[in-house]
């Protein structure tokens, strides 16, 4: 043990002092410098978080269908660029069930080889559309009709703007129903993801649905498989194929068409909601049903209340009956 | 000892408290009795679920509409209504035989709000919370409406599209989650009995969940063009369901008004 000197003894204490408290300074500035620089990497990680697109196992939010080979809208009006999840044109030859269904369409679309016949006269189509009978899928996608996601927990709901009406495509592990299922218009989906891309399958379809304009039937064991591949935030790649074993010899593998996102349908005026804080539109589509009673041009073979009167007058209570 | 005494009173009370020993209400003739509460936890700010309309607690004779209490018309709705043709006696305009009714629901007219909640052929209504809002779902006609709670405001103006279920937004008043509603098509009854309303229509429906399977909900019309004063509602009770009954598939039924379906027509 080193002697020293009383006033030695104190110097050095104070000299301890002085070198404490100054590295006790110099801790403290550099545990701010460290929080401080964990701060701000935090809040560059999250704004690089924002700055990327988002969740890419999550689509949800308003998409249009653009045509195969389009890559992006061709214009900005209502519709434009906006397209059919079709499956194309290289529709597979028919059994003999699915010609003698589809010699029975008289379609509205000029359109051989895929329509069976045109006549020009209207009272002669039967495209179940003029009676307002539901779309079905995948007729009721596409066109001016834009898609909405929204996903959640145990499934995506698909909500589609032409006849107002949605999809559950189940995430939750259930099997699509056997062959004694009701039919459904709409059919029945499940849903699943394979690294990048939502898989959807579907069955149980009521057989008086067309596939597309042109008269494409199908039957009751049609099978759908949807691919939607995330491209990026705001691209998707869809593709689509139709097995039915009664109806066609082959699968019918549609081609690839680009879904590009959008803030809000083009079909709901800007000025309903206003803007979001950021300048956004707030999301939303449009309401499109197909109401009989309106379609003034679909009576044209029927007289819906069978009585020889104006359906219009009957509606209104001013029919003479 | 005392002590040990005392606390096991204290035990017995508040399991007392909390049993799910229901507390019948006098008075209640002819409707339901109040719901046994269920013990089970849930959060009062989730409506998630499908839910099912009964009778609970409702007035005897009541109708399949906002309450019986209708307010008068105006001119204006008293000839809307005077038009309308139905087969009932109460709260409509007459009586008329089933070739003369004029319902639109009778031609798959959609259903329109708040009518889908009272009048469908199949009852079911489902809840799911999305992150930007509440969507409310129907059995009856695959119909849905977007209770929007990411904070945009209706519009009021003129050249607004009116819809047939309208457009709402939504927010949570504590435990009540309140949703208001406007421009709704003129084309739709506000029940089967012909009660008419105008596009100046603004609805106001108030949810709370009582306890995990039931929810109370409360449908308020304010319409200054066709009644002179807000039709205020009475009570509803929705139960909760775990599995939809309609549907093997544990998923609503799909359950849509098709015209062609009405009558004979050729299938291809």
């Amino acid at each position: 043990m080193r002697v020293v000197g009383k006033e030695s003894s104190a110097q050095t204490v104070a000299m301890r002092k002085a070198v404490e408290r100054t590295f006790n300074m110099q801790n403290r500035f550099l545990n701010l410098f460290v929080v401080l620089a964990a701060v701000l990497a935090c809040a560059n990680g999250l704004f690089a978080q924002k700055a990327q697109s988002s969740n890419p196992h999550d689509i949800s939010g308003v998409w249009r269908m653009l045509g195969p080979g389009q890559t992006r809208a061709v214009a900005q009006t209502v519709g434009a660029g906006a397209s059919h999840p079709t499956l194309g044109n290289n529709r597979p030859p028919f059994t003999a069930w699915g010609q003698a269904k589809w010699s029975q369409t008289r379609a509205s679309a000029q359109r051989p080889p895929l329509s069976y016949v045109f006549l020009p006269d209207q009272k002669d189509w039967n495209d179940p559309l003029f009676v307002c009978d539901p779309a079905g899928y995948p007729r009721t996608g596409g066109g001016n009709s834009m898609y909405r996601f929204v996903q959640v927990a145990d499934e995506v709901v698909e909500f589609f703007e032409r006849d107002r009406v949605w999809r559950d495509l189940w995430t939750d592990g259930r099997k699509l129903p056997g062959a004694n299922a009701k039919p459904r218009w709409y059919g029945y989906s499940i849903a699943h993801w394979d690294g990048d891309t939502f898989v959807v399958e579907s069955n149980g379809f009521d057989d008086r649905t067309w596939l597309d304009r042109q008269g494409s039937i199908h039957s009751d064991q049609m099978h759908l498989e949807e691919r939607y591949k995330v491209l990026d935030r705001d691209h998707i790649e869809f593709s689509m194929t139709l097995t039915d074993p009664k109806a066609y010899t082959t699968p019918w593998a549609g081609p690839k068409q680009t879904m590009e996102r959008m803030e809000s349908s083009d079909g709901v005026a800007p000025g309903i909601w206003g803007k979001r804080p950021n300048g956004k539109p707030y999301e939303d589509i449009r309401e499109d049903y197909c109401v009989y009673s309106e379609e003034h041009s679909f009576w044209i073979n029927d007289d819906p209340t069978g009585l020889g009167n104006n359906f219009g007058d009957v509606l209104t209570g001013t029919d003479k009956k | 000892m005392r002590n040990r005494f005392l606390g096991s009173i204290i035990f017995f009370i508040a399991v007392f408290a909390l049993s799910s020993v229901p507390l019948a209400h006098s008075g209640q003739t002819g409707a339901q009795r109040a719901p046994a509460a269920s013990n089970k936890p849930f959060d009062a700010h989730d409506l998630t679920g499908y839910w099912e309309l009964t009778n609970i607690g409702r007035p005897p004779g009541a109708l399949n509409t906002i309450s019986n209490n209708r307010p008068p018309m105006t001119d204006w709705a008293r000839g809307v209504f005077g038009k309308t043709k139905t087969g009932y006696k109460e709260l409509s305009s007459g009586v008329y035989p089933e070739n003369q009714r004029n319902d639109p629901a009778l031609w798959c007219d959609p259903l329109g709000f708040p009518r889908i909640l009272w009048n469908s052929t199949t009852p079911g209504m489902r809840f799911l919370q999305a992150s930007s809002e509440v969507i409310q779902f129907f059995e009856n006609g695959r119909a849905w409406r977007d209770l929007w709670t990411d904070g945009r405001k209706l519009s009021t103006g003129e050249d607004v599209d009116p819809r047939w279920f309208g457009y709402a937004v939504g927010k949570w008043e504590g435990d009540t989650f309140v949703v208001t509603s406007n421009n709704y098509i003129d084309k739709t009854w506000l029940d089967q009995y012909g009660s008419p309303h105008s596009d100046k229509l603004t609805v106001q429906e108030r949810y709370r969940r009582t306890d995990s399977d039931h929810l109370e909900m409360f449908v308020d019309i304010t319409d200054p063009k066709a009644y002179t004063s807000t039709w205020k509602g009475d009570k509803k009770t929705f139960v909760r369901v775990d599995k939809p009954t309609r549907s093997d598939f544990n998923d609503f039924s799909e359950n849509l008004c098709v015209w062609s379906e009405k009558k004979v027509r050729p299938r291809l």
